[in-house]
C-alpha cells in the first residue's frame, strides 16, 4: 500500500544526448556519438534519512530508521504496519566538475535522480561552491555539510534536511540559498563528531559551559535551519583537515547551520589542533640486510638525518576514541584522543614505510579503520601509499608491538607483491572496512547467533532438527557438495573492500569467521599448515591451509578439485611433454628422453593432472603402465603463489628473455675499456645474467670440489651471442677490412644468422648492469671485431641449463647487481629467494631431495631435471672415449618441456565494469541502512551499490 | 687496439656502413600521403584562424606562433602565424583589471577597445573577439593539416627554430625564427630576418608558402638512408645532443616514430635520420626526457658515462607508455644516428589503458636541485638523481590524467682496473595512479598559476576537447583544483608567464579547434573575479561551414 504525500516530481532526467565529437583523425574516422547520463564525475557521497517533506520538527531520522525497500517513486511513501510512511534514504552525490550535489533517492524504483527544477532542461542539482572534496551527516539526517576547496572561496556549505528535495516552499536553490562560511585555507577532507553532554547539557562551543547559550553573531540566526540537538547525539562538530595550514579544524556544526543564507563570512572555527611530525630517520641498516653464500645483501640506504617534516593532513577515521589523520607531506599517520573534539591530543604516530624501499617518504592518502574489534580484540587501520597506490596495514591496538606496516610472513611464497603491501593492476583509490555476518539459525534453540566461529573439529555433535543440543560452529562447515557452509563468496566477518582504479573492487580478509574450516582434512607442513596433524578434521578439504590468510586477498573460488566446485586446486591439465627444437615431440616412455621428476623426500606425494591426483613415486616420475611420466610439485604452501594459469616452456639453453635483439658496442682490445659489449639499455643484472664469476661462487657454496670449479663454471656460464650480420659481401668494407678477415672467413667462421656456429658465442665472465665482460672468443678477439665491426645485435643464453620461461610470469630470478662492486650476483633478500629460472641438468636417472641445491623451485613449481639414458652400446662406446657422464644422452639446444598449470589463485573482485568500461571509482564506503557498500564514480556510472551478501552489483543510480 | 672518438673518415669511410647491418632488417616505410586532397588555388586566409591545432609561445614570450591545419581542406594549405604577445598581453590587461575592479564586462571591455561578448553560446569570454590582425606580425602558408609543433633553441649560440608536424605532406615544416631568451637579446644573430618576429620557410615573401628546402621528409634524397617520413606525423618533441637536437615524431597510422636531427650549423639543415617500426599501434604523443646534469658533470670531467637522450611516446592503439633512446652514433664515420626502444610500461590504473593522447615530464625539483649545484660538481648533481621525476598522461578511455613517475638509476661497475666508478644511468618508469577528467582529454601541458600570495604554483593542465574543459591539476595538492571552462574544440594549450611592467601575470592561450580562435585563460588567483576563466578572445570566432 503506497500514498502520494507531495506533488510529483518531474522525471529525474536521463539526458542521453547525442554529441557529433569533432574528431582531429584522418579522413577515415567516424563520429562518436557518446551518452550523457546526469550524474557526472561523482566525488564523495553523504546520506540522509528523510521523512515526508512537511514532517516536524524535521523531516530527519537517523540513518537506521531507513531501510532498502522500493517505492514506486520519489513522491511515493510506502505506508508501515503503524500506518507511518516509511522513510527515503538519499544520497547527496558530490559533483565534481559542476559544483553541485546531486541527491538520488535510494527508495524510489523509478525517478531516483532527484531533478530540483523540473522547468529546466536535463537534471538540475544544488549548486554550491566549486570543487567538492567531502560530504558528512549529521547522524539523525538534520543536514549534510559540503565542503569545497573553489580557488580563493574554500568553503562549508550546509545542506539543511528541509532543503536537498525541491519543494513549493522554496525556490530552486542557488548558489547563495546555503548557510556557508569561508575556511581559512583549501580543505581535505571532513568528518562530525559528537562533543558529548553532560548531565544531559551541551555547550555550544568547546571553550563554553555546558547548558549555556554560545556566541552569536549577525549572521546567524539561531536554528533557523533546524536544531541539530534534536538528534540526541551530543553538541556535533565538523573537523575539517586543512593541509596548508597543517592541522585540523573544528567546527560548530549548529552555528554553521544557523549561518543566513548568501553570507559567506569566515567560518567559527571552535578550535585548530595543528598535527606534529615526530617521526625516526628513514632509511636502512648500511650494516643490515640479508646476508648468505653467494649472494649479495640489497642496498641498504644509510640512516637519513632526522628530517623536518611540514604536516599536510589529508583523510580522517575515527575509531573507538581516536582520530587517525593520514598525511601527504611526512610518514606519518597521526593519532589523537579523541574522546571529545574538544580538546584533542596527539599520540604517537603510525610510522608508514616500505620493507622494499626504507629511504623512502612514504606518505598516506585515504584510510579506514576496523569497524570492530577482532575475535582476538585486535584493530586494524588499512591506509593508501600515496607513492604507489598499495594499501598498507597497521595494527591499531592497544597492544600492537608495532606501529609500522605489518608484513606478511613467508614472503618468498608470493614474491610479486611487496611483504608490506597490497599490491593490485590497479591504483588503490580508496579502502573500507565493513563487518558482517550471515548466522545460520540453530535448529535445536531456533535462534541465530552472530559471530559464530565455523569449528572443524570432528568430536563436536553438529546440529539437526533432532538434535538435543548441538555445537553451533557445525553449523558454518562446508558442505560435501561446496554449496552451503564456509566458501569463498560466504562474507562472515571483518573484510577490507579496496577500490581499485581499474574498475574492480577486491576484497581482502581481516578475519574470516569461517577460516578454520577452510583447509585440508588432513594438515601438513606441505600444506602450510601451522601445525599438522594425522586426524581428519571437517574441513572443506581444500588443498592449503593459507586459503584464507589475514590481510591478504581473498579467494574467489574454493582451492580444491572437485566435481562440483572444478578443477581449482594447483595443477597441470596434462602431463609434461618433451619435444625437441622443432616442437616434434619425445615419446614418454623413450628412456633417452630427459625426464622432469618432482622433488622427493619433500612429504608431498601427489600431482593434479587434469582432474585427479596422481601418486608420485619415489624417483620423482608418475608411474603409468606404459612407463614413467614427467612430474612436478606444485607448491600449495599459499594458493596465491600460482598467480595465473599458464603455459611453461622448460627450454634447454634458451636465450633471457630481455636480452634478446638488443644493440651494443663491442669492444674487443680497447684501451680504457675492458673486453665486453656495452650497452646501458640493457640491464644485464636485471635480465638474470650469470656470469663464470658468478657461478663459480655458487658452485663453490653449493659444495662442489674446488678442483671442479674452474672447469664446471665455464661450462655453465651464460653466453653472449652475437646475432648481427655482416655487412654484405659486395659492400666496400671489405676492401678495407685488410688482411684480418674477409665476407668468406667470417661467414666461414661464424655462419649466418639463420645458421650460426658456436663460435658466435662467446663466455661471459663478468656482468654489471650495463656491459658483460667476456672471455676469450674461441675464434680469437680479432676475428671477431674483425667481423662485427663496433655496434652488434645480440642475446644471452644460458649454458648447459633450461632456462624456465612461463608464458605470463616470464623469466623468474633474482639477481641484482651487488652494491658494492656492481658485479650481477643473487640477492641474499629471502623474499626473492624462489624467483628462480634455470634448472641445471642432473645426470641420467637421478632424482633429486628437495634440500638438494640443484633442486629447482620457484613460487610455483619444484622439479628436476635429469638427462635421457643411452642405450648400452652408447654406454659402453662412450665410456671408452672417456666421457664423463657416458650414459647421458646429450641434449640438445632447444629440447624443451611444456606443461600447462591449473587452479590459479583467483582473487575475489566485484567488477564495476559490467556494462560500460568507461568506469573511474573514486569513493568507497558502508550504508548501515541497508547493508550494501556504497561506491561513486569518476566517470559516468554515478552511484553503485554492492550486495556483500552476494558480492556483486546490486543497483546503480546516474 | 681501436680508438674510435679519434676516427676520421678518411681512415674508416664505412663505418656508418658497418653499423648499419642490424637496421637493414627494419622495413621501409612508404611516406604515404594518406586520403588527403585540398582546394587547389584556393590560398587559406593569411589574417584569420582557420582550425586551429599548434601553439607555441616562444622562450622569451615576445611571440606566440600559432599553426592552422585547413581541417575541412577548404583550401590549399594552412598557416602558421606568429602573434605579438605584448600587443596579446596589453589587450587583456584591462580586461582582467577591469572585471578584477568590479566594472562590467562592458565597461572592462570597452576598455581593451573591444565590445562585450553578444554571443555567448557561440563563445565564452567577457568580450568579443579581437580581429587577429591586431596582434598579427607574420604569416606563411604550410601544408595542410598540422598537427603538433615544437621549438628548439639552438643550446650553444643564438637561434631558435620551429618545428611543425604537417600531416598533408606528411613532412616536418621548419621556420627559423626569432631567439628571444634574454641571454640572446642584442645579438644580431637572434633573428634570421632582422626584424622582431621572423618566420623564415623559404617563402618568396610573408604570406607566402613555405619551400621544399624547410620540409623534412618529403624528399628521400634528403638523408643519408634515402628515407621517406612516414604518414601522419602528428606528435613531436625535442632533446638537445651535443651532436645535434634528437627531434622524434610520432605518426600515429604508421606504427612508427621517426628521427629528426637538427644541427644549426649554416648550410646543414635538419633531416630524417631514421625511424623504429613497429612499435606500439599508434603512437600519438612524445615528451623528451630531459637530461640530467650529473651527465655532463661525468662527461665534462672527461669520463665515459652512458645515458643515450630519451623520449617517452604514448598510444592510441596500446595500453603502454615506451621509452625510446637516441643513439647518435658518433663512433660512425658519418654517423648513422638511430634509435631503439629501451623501455615498455604497461597501464593498468584504469579501466582500459588505450587510448593515451598528450604526454609531459616533469622534473622541476630536479632541475631546481641540479641550478643549485656547480655544473661540474658531481656529487651535488649526484644526489639531485634521487629526485624521481613526475609524468603525466592524458587518457582518453575512460577520461584520465594518468600520474607516472620516471626515475634514474646510476649503474656503478668495474672498469679494466677493478676501480668501481659510475658508468652508466637507465630510468624506470611506473604509471601508478589516474585521475578522472570529463571526456575527451587530449592535451596535457604544463604550466604556472599565480598563488593568492603571488608565488607561482605548478600546474598540470589537460584539455578536455569533447567536453569543452581544461582541467588544472596541482601536483603538490595531488587534485584538480580548477576546472575552466572552454569554448568548442579546445584542443592546443601554451603559457605565458612572466612580469609585465612588474607586474605578475600568467595566461593560458587555448587553440580552440572548432570556432578558429585563441582563447586567453587569467591564471591569477589573487583574481577571484577571473582566475579560470576565459577574458579575452583572440581573433574573430568563425564556426566552422556545417553549423553556420
Amino acid at each position: 500500500m503506497s500514498v502520494a504525500r507531495r506533488p510529483a516530481l518531474g522525471l529525474a532526467a536521463l539526458v542521453f544526448s547525442g554529441l557529433g565529437a569533432v574528431i582531429l583523425g584522418a579522413c577515415t574516422q567516424d563520429q562518436v556519438t557518446v551518452a550523457v547520463r546526469s550524474l557526472e564525475r561523482s566525488g564523495p557521497v553523504s546520506f540522509l534519512c528523510l521523512q515526508p517533506p512537511g514532517t516536524l520538527p524535521g523531516p530527519g531520522v537517523p540513518q537506521t530508521a531507513c531501510d532498502s525497500h522500493l517505492a514506486d517513486d520519489a513522491s511515493t511513501y510506502v505506508i508501515d504496519e503503524s500506518g507511518a510512511p516509511k522513510p527515503h534514504l538519499y544520497a547527496l552525490v558530490t559533483q565534481t566538475v559542476r559544483g553541485e550535489i546531486a541527491v538520488v533517492d535510494l527508495n524510489a524504483a523509478t525517478g531516483s535522480v532527484i531533478d530540483q527544477d523540473p522547468a529546466t532542461p536535463g537534471a538540475t542539482f544544488l549548486p554550491i561552491g566549486a570543487q567538492p572534496v567531502d560530504i558528512v551527516s549529521t547522524p539523525g539526517s538534520g543536514a549534510a555539510f559540503v565542503a569545497v576547496s573553489e580557488p580563493g572561496r574554500p568553503a562549508i556549505y550546509a545542506l539543511p534536511a528541509t532543503r536537498v528535495r525541491p519543494s513549493d516552499a522554496y525556490a530552486t536553490p542557488t548558489y547563495t540559498s546555503w548557510p556557508a562560511c569561508l575556511l581559512p585555507s583549501t580543505p581535505s577532507s571532513m568528518i562530525l563528531l559528537a562533543d558529548p553532554a553532560v548531565g544531559g547539557e551541551e555547550r555550544a562551543s568547546c571553550d563554553g559551559e555546558y547548558g549555556e547559550p554560545g556566541p552569536v553573531d549577525d549572521r546567524e540566526t539561531a536554528l533557523s535551519h533546524g536544531d541539530l540537538s534534536l538528534e540526541g547525539q551530543g553538541r556535533q562538530k565538523l573537523l575539517v583537515t586543512l593541509p596548508d595550514d597543517g592541522g585540523v579544524a573544528v567546527i560548530d556544526a549548529q552555528r554553521l547551520l544557523d549561518r543566513n543564507e548568501g553570507t559567506l563570512g569566515p567560518c567559527p572555527i571552535d578550535d585548530f589542533v595543528p598535527l606534529r611530525v615526530d617521526v625516526p630517520p628513514l632509511g636502512g641498516d648500511p650494516g643490515g640486510g640479508p646476508t648468505g653464500a653467494a649472494c649479495v645483501t640489497p642496498p641498504q640506504p644509510e640512516p637519513g638525518a632526522a628530517a623536518t617534516y611540514t604536516a599536510r593532513p589529508a583523510d580522517l577515521a575515527y575509531s573507538e576514541g581516536k582520530l587517525y589523520v593520514s598525511d601527504t607531506g611526512a610518514p606519518a599517520i597521526h593519532v589523537l584522543d579523541a574522546a571529545s573534539p574538544c580538546g584533542m591530543s596527539e599520540r604517537e604516530s603510525l610510522l608508514p614505510s616500505s620493507l622494499a624501499e626504507p629511504a623512502r617518504v612514504v606518505t598516506t592518502s585515504r584510510i579506514a579503520v576496523s569497524p570492530r574489534p577482532t575475535s582476538d580484540l585486535k584493530r586494524f587501520l588499512y591506509a593508501v601509499d600515496v607513492a604507489d597506490a598499495s594499501a598498507m596495514v597497521f595494527d591499531i591496538s592497544d597492544d600492537a608491538p608495532t606501529r609500522s606496516p605489518l608484513a606478511r610472513p613467508n614472503p618468498e611464497r608470493t614474491p610479486w607483491n611487496a611483504a608490506d603491501r597490497l599490491q593490485f593492476a590497479g591504483a588503490v583509490k580508496d579502502i573500507v572496512l565493513i563487518a558482517r555476518d550471515a548466522a545460520a539459525t540453530n535448529p535445536v534453540t531456533g535462534a541465530a547467533a552472530s559471530g559464530v566461529a565455523c569449528d572443524p573439529n570432528p568430536e563436536l555433535t553438529t546440529c539437526s532438527a533432532t538434535s538435543m543440543s548441538c555445537d553451533e560452529g557445525t553449523l558454518y562447515r562446508t558442505s560435501a557438495e561446496f554449496d552451503t557452509g564456509a566458501g569463498p563468496q560466504k562474507l562472515r566477518g571483518q573484510f577490507a573492500f579496496l577500490l581499485l582504479s581499474s574498475g574492480l573492487i577486491a576484497i581482502a580478509d581481516i578475519e574470516d569467521y569461517d577460516a578454520a574450516c577452510r583447509g585440508p582434512y588432513l594438515p601438513t607442513a606441505e600444506a602450510g599448515c601451522a601445525t599438522t596433524s594425522d586426524t581428519a578434521i571437517a574441513s572443506s578439504g581444500e588443498v592449503s591451509c593459507n586459503v584464507v590468510v589475514p590481510h591478504a586477498p581473498r579467494s574467489a573460488s574454493y582451492v580444491v578439485t572437485s566435481d562440483y566446485v572444478g578443477r581449482r586446486s594447483p595443477g597441470l591439465q596434462g602431463y609434461p611433454l618433451l619435444g625437441d627444437v622443432n616442437g616434434t615431440l619425445r615419446a614418454p616412455t623413450d628412456p633417452s628422453a630427459a625426464r622432469m621428476r618432482a622433488l622427493v623426500g619433500g612429504g608431498a606425494e601427489s600431482l593434479v593432472i587434469g582432474g585427479a591426483a596422481v601418486p608420485i613415486g619415489a624417483d620423482g616420475l608418475i608411474a603409468e603402465s606404459d612407463g614413467p611420466r614427467n612430474a612436478v610439485l606444485m607448491d600449495v604452501s599459499d594458493p596465491r603463489s600460482h598467480i595465473v594459469d599458464q603455459g611453461w616452456s622448460l627450454i634447454y639453453e634458451a636465450p633471457l628473455p630481455a636480452t634478446k635483439d638488443r644493440i651494443g658496442d663491442l669492444r674487443l682490445g680497447e684501451a680504457g675499456s675492458a673486453d665486453g659489449v656495452y650497452d646501458a639499455t640493457t640491464r644485464f643484472c636485471a635480465s638474470g645474467v650469470q656470469s663464470r664469476a658468478m657461478v663459480r661462487e655458487l658452485l663453490e657454496s653449493w659444495g662442489e670440489p674446488e678442483a671442479n670449479l674452474d672447469a664446471r663454471s665455464l661450462e655453465l656460464a651464460d653466453r653472449l651471442q652475437i646475432t648481427a650480420e655482416f655487412p654484405a659481401e659486395k659492400n666496400a668494407y671489405w676492401d678495407t677490412a685488410g688482411p684480418a678477415c674477409s665476407y668468406q672467413e667470417c661467414q666461414s667462421l661464424f655462419g649466418l644468422v639463420t645458421t650460426p656456429t658456436l663460435l658466435r658465442e662467446i663466455p661471459i665472465e663478468e656482468a654489471y648492469e650495463d656491459h658483460v665482460e667476456l672471455g676469450t672468443a674461441a675464434a680469437g678477439s680479432e676475428k671477431v671485431e674483425c667481423c662485427f665491426p663496433a655496434l652488434v645485435t645480440f642475446e644471452v643464453r644460458p649454458e648447459g641449463q633450461w632456462t624456465v620461461l612461463g608464458d605470463a610470469s616470464g623469466f623468474l630470478h633474482h639477481v641484482i647487481a651487488d652494491p658494492a662492486t656492481g658485479a650481477c650476483r643473487n640477492s641474499c633478500d629471502g623474499a626473492v629467494s624462489r624467483q628462480n629460472g634455470r634448472v641445471i641438468q642432473t645426470a641420467s636417472g637421478l632424482a633429486l631431495e628437495s634440500t638438494s641445491p640443484y633442486a629447482f623451485r620457484n613460487p610455483m613449481l619444484e622439479l628436476s631435471i635429469s638427462a635421457g639414458l643411452c642405450s648400452a652400446d652408447e654406454c659402453k662406446s662412450r665410456c671408452a672415449e672417456g666421457a664423463s657422464l657416458p650414459c647421458d644422452v646429450v641434449t640438445a639446444r632447444g629440447d624443451q618441456f611444456r606443461l600447462v598449470t591449473q587452479g590459479a589463485f583467483v582473487p575475489l573482485f566485484v567488477d564495476l565494469r559490467g556494462e560500460t568500461t568507461d568506469v573511474q571509482p573514486q569513493t568507497i564506503g558502508f550504508l548501515p541502512a541497508t547493508g550494501d557498500v556504497t561506491v561513486t564514480d569518476g566517470s559516468l556510472e554515478g552511484l553503485v551499490l554492492v550486495n556483500p551478501a552476494s558480492v556483486a552489483v546490486s543497483r546503480k543510480y546516474f | 687496439m681501436r680508438e674510435k672518438h679519434a676516427r676520421s673518415a678518411a681512415t674508416t669511410p664505412l663505418r656508418g656502413v658497418r653499423k648499419r647491418s642490424f637496421r637493414w632488417a627494419i622495413p621501409l616505410l612508404a611516406g604515404a600521403a594518406g586520403c588527403f586532397t585540398s582546394s587547389e588555388n584556393l590560398s587559406p586566409p593569411l589574417t584569420e584562424l582557420y582550425f586551429p591545432t599548434a601553439l607555441v609561445v616562444s622562450p622569451g614570450k615576445t611571440a606566440l606562433y600559432v599553426a592552422s591545419s585547413d581541417f575541412d581542406l577548404a583550401y590549399d594549405g594552412g598557416t602558421l602565424h606568429a602573434l605579438d604577445l605584448a600587443l596579446v598581453r596589453g589587450r587583456v590587461r584591462p580586461i582582467v583589471e577591469g572585471l578584477g575592479d568590479g566594472l562590467g564586462a562592458a565597461a572592462a571591455c570597452a576598455a581593451a577597445g573591444l565590445t562585450e561578448n553578444r554571443d555567448p553560446l557561440l563563445y565564452p569570454g567577457p568580450c568579443a573577439g579581437a580581429p587577429l590582425v591586431d596582434f598579427l606580425r607574420r604569416t606563411q602558408i604550410i601544408g595542410a593539416f598540422a598537427s603538433g609543433a615544437t621549438l628548439v633553441p639552438r643550446t650553444d649560440g643564438p637561434g631558435s627554430r620551429l618545428f611543425v608536424t604537417v600531416r598533408g605532406d606528411p613532412s616536418v615544416t621548419y621556420f627559423d625564427v626569432v631567439d628571444d631568451r634574454p641571454e640572446r637579446s642584442g645579438d644580431p644573430a637572434a633573428s634570421p630576418c632582422g626584424a622582431a618576429f621572423c618566420l623564415e620557410c623559404g617563402a618568396s615573401a610573408d604570406g607566402g608558402r613555405c619551400n621544399s628546402d624547410h620540409l623534412v621528409g618529403p624528399d628521400p634524397n634528403d638523408n643519408q638512408r634515402r628515407l621517406v617520413l612516414p604518414a601522419e606525423p602528428v606528435g613531436i618533441a625535442a632533446s638537445p645532443s651535443s651532436e645535434g637536437d634528437a627531434l622524434l615524431v610520432a605518426h600515429q597510422t604508421a606504427s612508427a616514430v621517426s628521427l629528426l636531427v637538427n644541427h644549426f650549423t649554416p648550410g646543414q639543415k635538419p633531416s630524417l635520420e631514421f625511424y623504429l617500426t613497429p612499435v606500439g599501434n599508434a603512437p600519438t604523443e612524445i615528451a623528451a626526457v630531459p637530461v640530467p646534469a650529473y651527465v655532463e658533470a661525468v662527461r665534462a670531467a672527461g669520463t665515459p658515462f652512458a645515458y643515450p637522450p630519451g623520449f617517452l611516446v604514448s598510444y592510441r592503439g596500446a595500453p603502454q607508455i615506451d621509452l625510446i633512446r637516441y643513439h647518435d652514433d658518433i663512433e660512425a664515420a658519418p654517423f648513422r644516428p638511430f634509435v631503439t626502444r629501451a623501455l615498455s610500461v604497461g597501464i593498468g590504473v584504469n579501466s582500459v589503458g588505450t587510448d593515451s593522447r598528450g604526454i609531459v615530464v616533469e622534473g622541476s625539483e630536479r632541475a631546481a636541485c641540479e641550478a643549485a649545484c656547480a655544473q661540474t660538481d658531481r656529487a651535488c648533481n649526484r644526489t639531485c638523481l634521487d629526485i624521481p621525476m613526475d609524468v603525466y598522461i592524458a587518457n582518453r578511455t575512460p577520461a584520465s590524467l594518468l600520474l607516472g613517475r620516471l626515475q634514474t638509476v646510476v649503474v656503478e661497475s668495474a672498469d679494466e682496473n677493478g676501480i668501481v666508478r659510475d658508468s652508466s644511468a637507465y630510468d624506470t618508469l611506473a604509471i601508478y595512479d589516474s585521475i578522472p577528467l570529463a571526456f575527451g582529454a587530449s592535451k596535457v601541458a604544463l604550466g604556472h598559476v599565480i598563488e593568492p600570495d603571488g608565488s607561482l604554483g605548478l600546474r598540470v593542465f589537460t584539455v578536455a576537447f569533447d567536453s569543452r574543459f581544461v582541467f588544472s591539476y596541482d601536483p603538490a595538492e595531488r587534485r584538480v583544483d580548477a576546472v575552466i571552462r572552454t569554448g568548442r574544440g579546445p584542443h592546443s594549450i601554451a603559457f605565458d608567464t612572466g612580469e609585465d611592467g612588474g607586474v605578475p601575470y600568467s595566461y593560458l592561450y587555448i587553440g580552440h579547434f572548432t570556432d578558429s580562435y585563441v582563447g586567453v585563460v587569467d591564471l591569477d588567483m589573487r583574481r577571484p573575479a577571473t582566475f579560470g576563466s576565459l577574458v579575452a578572445t583572440i581573433g574573430v570566432p568563425n564556426p566552422p561551414r556545417e553549423s553556420k
